[in-house]
């Protein structure tokens, strides 16, 4: 109980991410195909266009560890009070983040990307929490 | 002979914690038989380390440095372990070393590379049980160090 009171910004910004990283992993996993429809078109007229199946495949593996990671590192700090697991989850989510980001900017999504930045200030911060 | 770490009691609260573990983990390698080029490798670490003020903005990072190269040498040389040492190892591992292949052998064979992401997290439990296995087996052997390193 101690660790959680003392660590709670931490296993908060921990949780958010979490959900963002398994929910959208998870749901790349179910709907492979309707995402990589979708995408095919997204990025229909971009540098990428050639290779959207393995960019996605990079994508889903990135936000499956970074989900994973987080999920495990909140427990590893609630009960340990340790952080190592948790702050490679952060790293991951980030490095996860700025891919995302450098996908939306490249299909000259500007929205989108403005989007992923919503994200990233919170996993930038948690960052700089666990360094 | 090990050298002992140079003492230091007024340390920030989190280095404090970072630098009496390392303490405690020196002590543990003290009980155990090194051969002497290990030995020469570890004190020159230590040596290093105690050449740090307590006021050196380094020392914290410095700390966590030795003691993970100390911890990996030991492991390396002699597979002297602390506790739970390959269960975190292979927590990561196990999702790479097999989580990956197996996501993909399964995305490939079932025409659906969504199934990727299904392979770590079961590449996940297999590395915690091999990592559990391996700490048991040092345990047994007599390898295991009585400190489970935290970071």
């Amino acid at each position: 109980m101690n660790h959680i009171v003392s660590n709670i910004t931490e296993i908060l910004l921990l949780i958010f991410l979490t959900i963002v990283f398994l929910q959208s992993g998870i749901d790349k996993l179910l709907h492979w195909k309707g995402n990589l429809s979708w995408l095919t078109g997204h990025f229909s007229k971009s540098l990428f266009k050639g290779s959207v199946p393995l960019l996605l495949a990079i994508i889903l593996v990135m936000e499956m560890l970074s989900g994973i990671l987080c999920g495990v590192g909140i427990f590893q700090f609630a009960i340990d009070g340790e952080s190592a697991i948790g702050f490679y989850g952060a790293v991951s989510s980030a490095v996860t983040l700025l891919m995302l980001l450098l996908g939306q900017r490249v299909a000259t999504d500007y929205e989108g990307a403005k989007t992923i930045v919503v994200y990233l200030i919170p996993t930038v911060f948690l960052v700089y929490l666990m360094q | 002979m090990i050298a002992a770490p140079k003492q230091r009691t007024q340390l920030p609260e989190k280095t404090q914690r970072y630098y009496d573990q390392f303490q405690h983990l020196i002590l543990e390698i003290q009980k155990r038989k090194l051969p002497s080029d290990l030995l020469t490798v570890i004190n020159n670490r230590i040596e290093t380390l105690n050449q740090l003020s307590d006021t050196d903005k380094a020392l914290k990072s410095e700390i966590q440095k030795t003691q993970s190269k100390i911890v990996g040498l030991l492991a390396e040389k002699l597979k002297i372990v602390p506790i739970n040492y390959y269960r975190k190892t292979w927590f990561v591992l196990g999702m790479t070393v097999f989580g990956l292949p197996m996501g993909t052998a399964l995305g490939l064979s079932l025409g659906n590379m969504g199934l990727l992401g299904l392979g770590l997290p079961v590449g996940m439990f297999i590395g915690l049980a091999m990592g559990a296995r391996m700490d048991k087996k040092a345990e047994e052997e007599g390898r295991q160090l009585n400190i489970e390193i935290k970071s």
